[in-house]
């Protein structure tokens, strides 16, 4: 029984890889009900049922920026020249200052396909990058202006499991309980 | 050391507690796990120990499964294995997975792709699970507790990441034993024996 077979793609460099491995979009709604991917996803795909398009002024993403606060919320701007800003809550810049190199490589490549794809990107992402191996789910969302070009797109993921362990391991050592 | 990797609880009094615990640990409790005498997982870690490898990671043609039948009738545990060789985490695919004791519990899975499993709630836990065993190819033994629907489980169990003869890990040798199978309760309810 191996219907419905996934796609994945991989990149390498060197001892580097970073599999982007697609999920169907019809798991956000099963399986990320109460997490931030999830309500963006309700957001973004309520627009678009409503209106057939996910129009950036719309979506008001700089809005979304300081209420969710988190880490895992970047959104890029495209309109900005010749490579994208970034904006996440904690610090922007434009993409040239993404380390490390193969991860930037990786997601610029990725953002010039969904730009021009249109369409939610919601993937396990299974990457070792500099030794280090590590996994984590993303949503990817382009957004659009009101001639239909995508002139930003929004990403969202979850903590990665390095990320996670050491968040546990902190709450842990300062004596607090663990959030379900 | 035992590490907390999931836990949650939902309105309708589900619950599910997933631990990783230490090879040690195994290697402590898994001896004496079928009342004194060594648990099926025990005989799949000691195989998967001798087995021939390539760059230290055992061989997955070489395993022999069916050497730990006896045992594993014994103890009411569960071999089988996930192949892993797809890139993608959602094309894993459970092989001899037959269920176990009662089987509205532990059904079974034969043959059935992770992304298709029907348990919604268990699937991102378990494909992370799976996935941390396949980059880290090395065997990871955890302890999970649920309460779903009034029926609740516990039981351990031990993935054996096994590679093939390019060195990509294709195979996750699965053991599992059931700790504690009440009919129905609450999470306070549930005892888990951690010593066998």
């Amino acid at each position: 029984m191996e219907t419905n077979r996934a796609p994945a793609r991989t990149d390498h460099f060197g001892d580097d890889s970073m599999s982007r491995c697609w999920l169907p979009e019809s798991a956000i709604h099963e399986m990320e009900r109460s997490s931030l991917i999830g309500q963006l996803y309700v957001q973004w795909d309520g627009l678009r049922n409503a209106g057939g398009a996910t129009f950036t002024p719309i979506f008001d993403w700089e809005a979304l920026l300081p209420r969710y606060q988190s880490p895992l919320l970047t959104f890029y701007d495209l309109e900005t020249g010749t490579e994208p800003f970034f904006y996440a809550h904690d610090h922007s810049g434009f993409m040239s200052a993404l380390k490390p190199d193969f991860y930037r490589r990786c997601l610029l490549a990725d953002l010039r396909e969904i730009a021009e794809e249109k369409s939610a990107w919601y993937q396990w992402v299974v990457q070792t990058i500099s030794g280090k191996q590590d996994f984590y789910r993303r949503l990817i969302l382009p957004l659009m202006d009101r001639n239909g070009r995508c002139n930003h797109i929004l990403m969202v993921r979850t903590w990665s499991l390095t990320e996670r362990r050491n968040t546990v391991d902190s709450v842990i050592h300062a004596g607090h309980p663990l959030e379900n | 050391m035992r590490d907390i990797l999931w836990r949650t609880e939902d309105t309708r009094g589900g619950y599910q507690e997933r631990i990783l615990g230490s090879l040690d640990e195994l290697a402590i409790v898994e001896p004496r796990g079928l009342n004194g005498r060594p648990s099926a997982i025990w005989e799949a870690f000691q195989q998967y120990q001798n087995l021939p490898r390539h760059n230290s990671v055992p061989l997955a043609e070489f395993f022999r499964p069916e050497l730990m039948e006896d045992t594993a009738k014994a103890d009411m545990s569960s071999l089988s294995w996930i192949d892993v060789a797809n890139p993608n985490p959602e094309n894993y695919i459970f092989h001899g997975h037959r269920g176990l004791c009662d089987v509205s519990v532990f059904p079974k899975y034969d043959g059935i792709r992770i992304g298709d499993h029907p348990l919604k709630r268990n699937r991102y836990a378990m494909i992370e699970e799976y996935i941390d065993c396949v980059q880290a190819r090395v065997p990871r033994y955890h302890e999970i507790t649920q309460i779903y629907d009034g029926k609740s489980r516990c039981y351990r169990r031990a993935l054996l990441p096994a590679v093939n003869n390019s060195g990509d890990v294709v195979k996750l040798f699965m053991a599992m034993r059931v700790l504690e199978l009440p009919n129905s309760g609450t999470a306070a309810s549930i005892s888990c024996r951690t010593d066998q």
